[in-house]
């Protein structure tokens, strides 16, 4: 057995639906984020990604399978692994030191070690100056870096981000990837990353695992072999243009697949 | 070179506008005050024209009499305590009864339909019951106002917390929280607007019970008093008492009011 790193053993997800029968969501996926890796997981919509990040953070039982990190199997939430989720997460009614103190309250730190610790990370995000201000006096984009610092502040082995700039607009979201990226090479934390988007998985990651439509396989694992630090002139190189229509090439059948299956692609009633 | 011949005759300036809302920012104090304003000088004036409504002056005179030398006191008291005691007691057994039916579905589908059921029902029925178990007095009274304050607090507790954010729940299982950091640190502040709102509507209907019970059957207090004055056609004492009443009921709930917005805003 693997001892370092995040794990995937043959994972399968089946849900009981509402009248009774069951749905396999997820088959047999297997795979290595290994310490440090940025990894992303892409695929049609509805294909079962968030539902596999579930099962990493221990929120969900899979039916088969199962994921082990750094040795030890998951059989529920642990202190090692952190979520940041698409929809906004901020406590309303917390500053910005609150919220990213959330975790480590919770946990049982003490305040004053909580909030030294929270300061530290908020500068490390971009928000210095933005501690004592609540959620609804910041931006969209600014909130989601409150989410990132409260999972940064655990100290997790791995990051596990569910789509988290989803709900932003294009130009906060490539420029708050570029931000991640940024964070991300300071503290060299394991990130599994969902997202339907692939330039934003290819810009940011070292590996694009592309899943299929339901029931979800992982159809194909790309290395990006593109230099880090990534630069902005990344996405314009020709590499990354390769790396972007192979991805694409085969999302498109699985795309098509599950739009079919949901009665979109059909034009005659 | 061409030209691009236009008319801007419209006949526009003929059309005036509306003053800006802005320029009129006094309405709204100003019909705030109007209103006590106008219905006390109704009364004022409609008063005269028959002999069973008494004037303002000799009531607002009753009302300062009954401070003033003290027959108002032992009434205020009882019927104070009974509306707080009974307050307190039902918010006691209505909140966490809430929490729990608005955090359970299976709770809440077992019990949604009795609570439903049971809201149609006037509570002033139980009261004898009440008064057949405890005797009349501050217990059967306070007792009634618990089980009034019960139902609207249990109702917009189980309301609110329904409208708890998914996110933050998963957020606290993903942090493995306990069930009471989860209702203490996430459920309740995010939802503490409309938990308040149920809170309100208890305080009210406490209110409303204890002088309703007070009404049908007590030994002290405002309701009893304001039911002997009626007997006794001591119009001047009855205006005075249904008077201070409304202004304590009023006074109670815009504290109330004033609390739950300052929730909100936060």
């Amino acid at each position: 057995m693997q001892r370092t790193g995040v794990v995937l053993d043959r994972v399968g997800v089946v849900y009981t639906t509402n009248d009774g029968g069951s749905l396999e969501a997820v088959r047999d996926v297997s795979g290595v984020v290994a310490d440090g890796r940025f990894v992303s997981l892409i695929g049609p919509s509805g294909c079962g990604k968030s539902t596999l990040l579930d099962v990493v953070g221990g929120l969900l039982r899979p039916a088969r399978g199962g994921v082990v990190i750094n040795g030890e199997q998951v059989s529920g939430p642990r202190r090692d692994t952190a979520m940041v989720f698409q929809e906004d997460s901020t406590l309303h009614w917390r500053t910005v030191v609150g919220n990213v103190a959330f975790g480590l309250e919770i946990a049982g730190v003490g305040r004053r070690e909580r909030e030294a610790r929270a300061r530290d990370v908020i500068k490390l995000v971009g928000l210095a100056g933005f501690e004592d201000r609540h959620p609804r006096e910041l931006s969209g984009g600014m909130k989601q870096r409150v989410a990132i610092a409260r999972a940064l502040l655990l100290d997790p082995r791995i990051m596990l981000m569910d789509e988290p700039f989803g709900a932003l607009d294009q130009q906060t979201r490539m420029f708050i990837g570029r931000e991640l990226l940024r964070v991300w090479e300071e503290t060299r934390k394991s990130v599994l990353f969902v997202t339907h988007d692939i330039q934003e998985a290819v810009y940011l990651s070292d590996e694009v695992w592309v899943m299929s439509a339901r029931p979800s396989v992982i159809k194909s694992k790309i290395a990006v072999d593109l230099d880090r630090p990534r630069a902005p002139g990344t996405m314009g190189s020709r590499r990354f243009h390769e790396l972007t229509s192979e991805v694409w090439e085969l999302l498109r059948v699985e795309s098509e697949k599950a739009l079919d299956a949901s009665g979109e692609l059909r034009t005659t009633p | 070179m061409s030209t691009i011949e236009t008319s801007t005759v419209t006949g526009l300036d003929t059309v005036s506008y509306p003053r800006a809302a802005r320029s009129r920012r006094w309405l709204l104090p100003a019909g705030r005050v109007a209103v006590p304003v106008v219905a006390l000088l109704l009364w004022l004036v409609l008063a005269p024209l028959t002999e069973l409504v008494p004037a303002p002056i000799p009531t607002v005179k009753e009302a300062w009499d009954g401070f003033a030398t003290g027959w108002i006191y032992p009434g205020i008291q009882a019927t104070a305590s009974a509306v707080f005691t009974g307050f307190a007691l039902g918010t006691a057994f209505a909140f966490p009864a809430g929490y729990l039916l608005g955090r359970s579905r299976y709770l809440n589908r077992v019990f949604e339909p009795l609570i439903t059921g049971t809201f149609a029902i006037p509570r002033i029925i139980v009261y004898p019951i009440l008064l057949t178990l405890f005797g009349v007095g501050f217990q059967a009274e306070t007792g009634m106002v618990a089980i009034s304050a019960f139902f609207p607090i249990v109702m917009s507790t189980a309301a609110a917390v329904r409208q708890a954010s998914r996110t933050l729940l998963k957020l606290g299982r993903s942090l493995n929280a306990s069930r009471a950091q989860i209702a203490m640190k996430i459920v309740i502040p995010e939802v503490a607007p409309g938990i308040m709102v149920g809170i309100r509507i208890g305080f009210s209907i406490s209110f409303i019970a204890a002088i309703i019970a007070e009404f049908f059957a007590a030994k002290e207090g405002l309701g009893l008093m304001i039911s002997r004055a009626h007997a006794g056609l001591d119009l001047p004492r009855m205006y005075a008492i249904v008077l201070l009443v409304m202004i304590a009921a009023f006074g109670g709930n815009m504290i109330l009011w004033w609390a739950e917005r300052r929730l909100r805003r936060s």
